[in-house]
């Protein structure tokens, strides 16, 4: 039976994630598609895996194999890596350790905590990165790694003993650090916090991290480990209480200031946002339940310190609670965090496959895939371009839907910046100074055991209202699969074409599908059409047809409008919605 | 073949040890080499080597008996990797580690750098080590006699890479007799220092001797060599039960083979008669395979089924072999 090289002894407790895969790759020198294959992941999400939380692009990656591997019991499995209960202000990104540890071959997670700034075991101060020259070690696994574990890329020295690499020597269990953990856990375990009044506001991550410590140190009730590193004097007097979740509906400046999404150049964004809201709006017409919901919320924001406002919350059902929250994250990200780039970072390859699949020139399109060219016009380039804004838009707004029905299962909720989670691996905390001058903090915590999206769409096969109530806001326009496992959330079946489910493609990623397959498809099937026609002679007319077939496809589908086969810009800036309109 | 043993042959019995040529005897030269080997290993000296002629059950000894003697007497302490060196045209560093590594059954064995496979495998050796409670590696090469001073070396860096580490390598080579002329070309070459690792310290693997050591590998099949695992159904009971129950016993057959290994093996060598376990071996194969339960009783049956399972073996032929290969002369093997 072939094996892995592992030390039996490396089952120390509380070690880290990021020394024992260190360590492994040490040991074993694997590339990184074996590794993949090691740990049953995809290599792509190996490129990003963090260290840190054992996650990939904020999502959690099934390491249990790793786990079989390193005989490792659960709770020490479990405190190898931070969860989303730490904050992600106050993870160092590089790594950091005790020197003292360090001749141990020794790391633990709770080093990361920017606000332990001693070492439990040996009461030495953690130095951030390489021990020798200072240089930062990230803890996002990446080639460097690979090429040579272990090795500061700046002084190319080996940072650690490999004697103890090999055999490492074995380390006492600490309840320092695991006082530290467990404090974590359970001091996270509150919804939101709110300060009351605050209006000596210091700018900065570590001001930010040595107030919320205090902060949620009182409103819990229990004090944290003494090696934490908190500033309770100067918060002292703090008004502060927790409460529930709000919402932000202004645009915030960073919209303002970067409302450009660019795919091409010489776009006018106004259109995007045109889109953006008539998209919307006709979510909000959909969600119709929500809207009362969302305005208790508003309520609450103005007046976080009512209490019998928040009795009303318990009277929603749970499909309330998701079209509402999944709403609250699709409007936060657009427009309280991301803006438009919301669509951009989440869509980066639908802006690639967009690119490739039209070039739009001054007054002609180029069709790479299928070389060709055809004249087109103002009207058809928005026509083209509004179909993958709101390809975009829809596919952020499942990702809200996945993520609110996890929050309302697991009855934790927080807030979500949807556009960053294919980029960023870090835990997702907030925490900011409001228009009231208070103080908000939103705690990230998640179920451990939770893996995103994959029981929701197992509960997605089962027939429900839940399942109806999507197919009703047009974001799963399919019908009835007659077998459930043929329901995927994705491209495959959201767009009624009356093509074959198989023309639909998903992207490379395998992520939900930007639709370029049935795109692709259906300018085959409008060449064939024309090819037919006696009537049309030059290919480049034949592509023209069906360039204007294409466009009046996106309007019927997208928008909803099979009457009107063009519309101009205007138009798209002020959309006429009609929402119960079928396509025939 | 007018007379089979159809417990052999049945289909029921296929995965036995025997039928499946899966087993292995301790014999009492196997204990004198493990004790030479024991003798190295404390002596933490980083090697030498175990010659012997062909068939005499070397590479068995290598491959089956040798890792579980040592783990035995150290108690698990030291780790034991065989390797079956495979002789290539032309030498190639990365391939012998990557041979060396599939050896050790490490997970990772497609092609890379020499370098990485360097490391893979010291780090490797070394773990094991650690696991196992020492700092002590035992690396045993079979068929050894094809390795070049290049391999040779490679494994020398194989060992001061783990000496580094802190750990200590020591390397069995296993060879049949071209070892010798090796050695002693080696030695010609300049290698000198490869010689004072490796080729110093040598011992000889030798055959059976003598008409008590055939009998006690003969009661290996009545009594050690049991299956299935768990029973008490030796070797004999399992192909003879009947027999067996009326005292048959292979090792009262010592006597009889004795004399025709003596009878054809003198024919041709000169020289102090050492019998190759193999012609032991497959002539038991052969009386297991070629006789019935209810003939082996049967007078004078025996030592004639005898004779004919040691002509099968061509025992004859090969003892000529080697006479030759000794060049006739009037001396032991070694």
């Amino acid at each position: 039976m072939n094996r892995i090289t592992w030390s039996k002894n490396s089952a120390r407790p509380f070690e880290s994630l990021f020394i024992l895969v260190m360590r492994l790759l040490w040991l074993n020198l694997p590339a990184p598609r074996q590794f993949a294959e090691l740990l049953g992941i995809k290599p792509y999400q190996l490129s990003v895996l963090d260290l840190t939380f054992g996650r990939t692009s904020g999502r959690k990656v099934d390491l249990s194999k790793l786990k079989e591997m390193l005989p490792k019991d659960n709770e020490t499995w479990s405190r190898a890596i931070l969860g989303e209960v730490h904050v992600g202000d106050d993870v160092c990104p590089s790594a950091r350790f005790c020197k003292h540890c360090l001749q141990f071959g020794y790391h633990t997670a709770a080093f990361q905590l920017m606000s332990v700034t001693t070492c439990p075991i040996h009461s030495s101060r953690l130095i951030i990165g390489c021990p020798l020259c200072g240089a930062l070690i990230p803890t996002v696994l990446s080639s460097v790694h690979f090429a040579s574990p272990l090795v500061c890329t700046k002084c190319r020295q080996m940072f650690l003993d490999e004697k103890c690499l090999v055999n490492p020597p074995a380390v006492e269990m600490n309840h320092g650090i695991e006082s530290i953990f467990d404090w974590n856990e359970k001091i996270y375990d509150f919804p939101k916090v709110l300060s009351k009044g605050w209006l000596e506001w210091r700018r900065g991550r570590s001001a930010m991290r040595l107030v919320i410590f205090p902060l949620l140190e009182r409103v819990t009730g229990m004090s944290a480990p003494s090696f934490l590193h908190l500033n309770r004097d100067d918060y002292s007097q703090m008004m502060v209480r927790q409460i529930s979740c709000g919402i932000l509906t202004k645009p915030s400046e960073r919209m303002i200031q970067n409302s450009g999404w660019r795919w091409t150049q010489g776009h006018n964004e106004e259109h995007d946002i045109a889109l953006y809201r008539w998209y919307r709006r006709r979510l909000r017409k959909s969600v119709w339940r929500s809207r009362q919901t969302i305005a208790l919320f508003l309520k609450i924001k103005s007046d976080p310190w009512n209490k019998s406002l928040r009795k009303e919350l318990s009277y929603l059902s749970n499909e309330d609670k998701v079209e509402t929250f999944a709403l609250m994250l699709f409007l936060f990200t657009m427009e309280g965090h991301a803006g438009l780039h919301a669509m951009k970072v989440n869509s980066t390859r639908l802006a690639n496959s967009f690119d490739n699949l039209f070039n739009l020139k001054d007054s002609e399109c180029h069709a790479p895939l299928v070389k060709g060219q055809f004249e087109c016009s103002d009207a058809e380039k928005c026509w083209i371009r509004a179909h993958f804004v709101l390809d975009g838009l829809r596919g952020l707004f499942e990702e809200a839907i996945g993520r609110a029905k996890e929050m309302v299962e697991s009855g934790r909720y927080y807030l979500i910046d949807l556009s960053r989670i294919e980029g960023f691996a870090c835990p997702f905390s907030l925490a900011w100074v409001n228009s009231n001058q208070q103080l908000e903090y939103w705690s990230m915590v998640v179920r451990p055991d939770r893996h995103r999206f994959r029981s929701d769409q197992a509960d997605f096969m089962q027939p429900n209202s839940f399942r109806l109530f999507l197919k009703e806001l047009d974001i799963l326009s399919c019908d009835e699969p007659e077998n459930p496992n043929d329901f995927i959330m994705g491209s495959k079946n959201r767009v009624p074409l009356g093509l074959p489910p198989e023309t639909s493609t998903m992207d490379s990623g395998g992520r939900r599908g930007i639709g370029v397959g049935y795109l692709l498809e259906f300018k085959r099937e409008a060449v064939r059409i024309a090819e037919k026609s006696p009537n049309l002679s030059s290919a480049a007319r034949k592509l023209k047809v069906s360039a204007a077939m294409l466009a009046t496809w996106i309007m019927q589908s997208q928008l909803g409008r099979p009457d009107e086969p063009k519309i101009n810009s205007e138009a798209i800036s002020q959309p006429k919605v009609k929402t119960e309109r079928k396509i025939s | 073949m007018d007379d089979r043993n159809e417990r052999y042959h049945s289909l029921e019995n296929r995965m036995h040890p025997l039928v499946r040529g899966e087993y292995a005897i301790f014999t009492p030269p196997m204990l004198e080499t493990i004790n030479w080997i024991i003798e190295w290993i404390d002596s933490k000296a980083s090697g030498g080597y175990v010659v012997g002629f062909s068939r005499f059950g070397k590479s068995r000894f290598a491959r089956f008996c040798v890792s579980n003697l040592i783990a035995e007497h150290y108690r698990g302490a030291i780790p034991v990797f065989v390797h079956i060196f495979q002789g290539h045209k032309l030498f190639s560093e990365p391939m012998f580690l990557l041979e060396l590594l599939k050896s050790s059954n490490h997970i990772y064995t497609q092609r890379n750098r020499a370098n990485v496979l360097f490391d893979r495998l010291s780090r490797h050796y070394a773990t094991m080590a650690g696991n196992a409670g020492g700092n002590q590696i035992v690396l045993i090469i079979d068929e050894a006699q094809g390795m070049s001073p290049q391999d040779y070396r490679l494994i020398c860096n194989l060992e001061n890479e783990l000496d580094r580490l802190g750990f200590r390598l020591t390397v069995i080579s296993v060879a049949s007799h071209e070892m010798n002329y090796n050695h002693e070309t080696m030695v010609n070459a300049g290698h000198i220092h490869l010689n004072g690792r490796y080729f110093v310290r040598h011992c000889r693997f030798r055959g059976i001797t003598n008409i008590n050591e055939l009998a006690t590998v003969l009661r290996a099949f009545d009594s050690q060599l049991i299956w299935p695992e768990d029973s008490k159904t030796s070797y004999t009971r399992f192909f003879f039960p009947y027999s067996f129950e009326e005292n048959f016993r292979f090792e009262n057959c010592a006597k009889t083979m004795w004399k025709c290994y003596e009878r054809w093996g003198y024919k041709h060598a000169k020289f102090a008669l050492e019998v190759p376990m193999e012609h032991i071996a497959k002539a038991i194969e052969f009386l297991c395979r070629n006789v019935s339960d209810s003939t082996v009783l049967s007078e004078g049956m025996i030592d004639k089924k005898i004779e004919e399972a040691i002509e099968s073996t061509e025992y004859e032929a090969h003892m000529a072999a080697i006479s030759v290969a000794l060049g006739g002369k009037r001396r032991g093997l070694g």
